[in-house]
């Protein structure tokens, strides 16, 4: 009877620890709420490419955020009047951009700079740091950020892992 | 040490050759440097208290006297020693000499605790004693490739390690080679009169590595033994006794 409690205790306190470790990344990280629920599922499923819209990851360090008017590009002939699109335009009309929060973000104390392009020329898909976004609307933080996780792969793939790389 | 790169490759040990007879003092090295490297403007109240930060600076000397006065300008920077006093004081390994030889500053890991700067025999260290900001028109000159460093972080010169890491990036997407040419501190960039070389130690047949290796190049404090990777040139006249041996010799009425 005691033993069966004692092992029932450290079953729990297991559950709760595995628990609280996959948890951890969505408590210290939630993801914010974005003032526009922009599909990029339903852009993925028309045949758009990540590069069509973030355009620099390719060749900058930041991938690049569309401005709104990039939107009104397309969405001056393409469904005009879905509340969304609206939403969009409105944006457009006033000239203001659409106040998007960041997802994926570190502290500044952590004085890191990611080059998107080293890792695209190194022939990493977008997906394998912001998951498969062809079931997502807005982005969600998919891989936790944390110095672990870009460690672990740099060490697998050989990339460097003097600190000076990523911290300057 | 972490450090994960393949052995083969060959890293280059980057280092400074400073021509103390080019140096005009005109201090376009520290405006440049500043520029680059988002070096924050401490003000006057803090330059009270010896708080100025200043990567690159010009030491300015006077010798002799009457016609034989002559003003000495050294741009001391952070000597990047091989055998660096800051190092082995940081208790997190704030600072290490990388697989390049460039003494680099980790401002994540620092945690203020100034035994660097204070170990430090070039005063080449500077402490954030406050987090510094820049006034209105000025924040959007600011390096987006060098990180602001915040209040209680040591910071000192990186021999430019951001344009280090671009070139080296450049060479890497273009799968070849660095060349060593193609990199160079804001300072060396700067210089109107080619006094700051900058280049690779290690450089088979090069001219930088034949300069380090073959002129009579002078270390700032040479007694602490620090052997720094950034050193002078100066151009010496030869003792009175050697002029008198040569005749017509050009250095003879200089020492006259």
């Amino acid at each position: 009877m005691l033993k069966s409690i004692r092992r029932w205790k450290y079953l729990l306190l297991g559950l709760l620890l595995a628990g609280l470790g996959t948890a951890w990344p969505r408590l210290t990280h939630p993801t914010p709420a974005q003032p526009l629920a922009f599909p990029h599922a339903l852009h993925l499923r028309a045949g758009l490419h990540c590069t069509d819209c973030h355009r620099y990851a390719a060749e900058s360090a930041s991938a690049g955020l569309p401005s709104v008017r990039e939107c009104a590009l397309c969405h001056a002939r393409l469904r005009t009047q879905t509340p969304l699109v609206r939403k969009a335009l409105a944006y457009a009309q006033r000239g203001i951009e659409i106040p998007w929060r960041r997802v994926y973000r570190y502290p500044a104390s952590a004085h890191l700079r990611f080059p998107h392009n080293m890792h695209i020329a190194a022939g990493f898909a977008c997906s394998t740091c912001h998951g498969d976004m062809r079931g997502v609307t807005t982005a969600r933080l998919w891989k936790p950020l944390n110095m672990g996780v870009c460690i672990t792969c740099h060490r697998q793939y050989g990339a460097k892992t003097e600190c000076q790389n990523c911290h300057d | 040490m972490l450090n994960h790169d393949s052995p083969t490759t060959v890293r280059p040990r980057w280092a400074m050759i400073i021509d103390l007879n080019a140096c005009t003092g005109c201090s376009a090295c520290a405006v440049a440097c500043r520029a680059e490297n988002n070096i924050a403007i401490t003000g006057p109240g803090e330059a009270a208290y010896n708080g100025t930060i200043q990567w690159m600076r010009i030491e300015r000397t006077w010798k002799g006297r009457g016609r034989h006065f002559q003003v000495e300008n050294r741009p001391v920077n952070c000597q990047q020693c091989d055998d660096a006093p800051c190092e082995p004081v940081c208790p997190v390994q704030a600072t290490y000499t990388n697989a390049e030889g460039v003494c680099v500053q980790v401002y994540n890991r620092c945690v203020g605790t100034r035994y660097c700067g204070l170990n430090c025999p070039y005063q080449a260290r500077f402490f954030n004693w406050f987090d510094y900001t820049w006034p209105a028109p000025m924040e959007v000159q600011l390096n987006p490739d060098v990180s602001l460093r915040t209040r209680g972080i040591m910071e000192k010169c990186s021999f430019c390690i951001q344009r280090i890491n671009a070139a080296e990036r450049q060479a890497e997407r273009e799968k070849r080679p660095l060349r060593v040419d193609e990199t160079q501190p804001a300072c060396a960039q700067s210089c109107p009169a080619q006094a700051l070389l900058f280049g690779d130690i290690d450089q088979p047949g090069g001219r930088f590595s034949a300069n380090w290796r073959d002129t009579g190049l002078e270390t700032l404090l040479p007694e602490v033994g620090t052997q720094p990777k950034v050193r002078y040139a100066r151009r010496v006249a030869p003792p009175r006794s050697v002029l008198a041996a040569v005749p017509n010799s050009p250095g003879a009425e200089v020492e006259a």
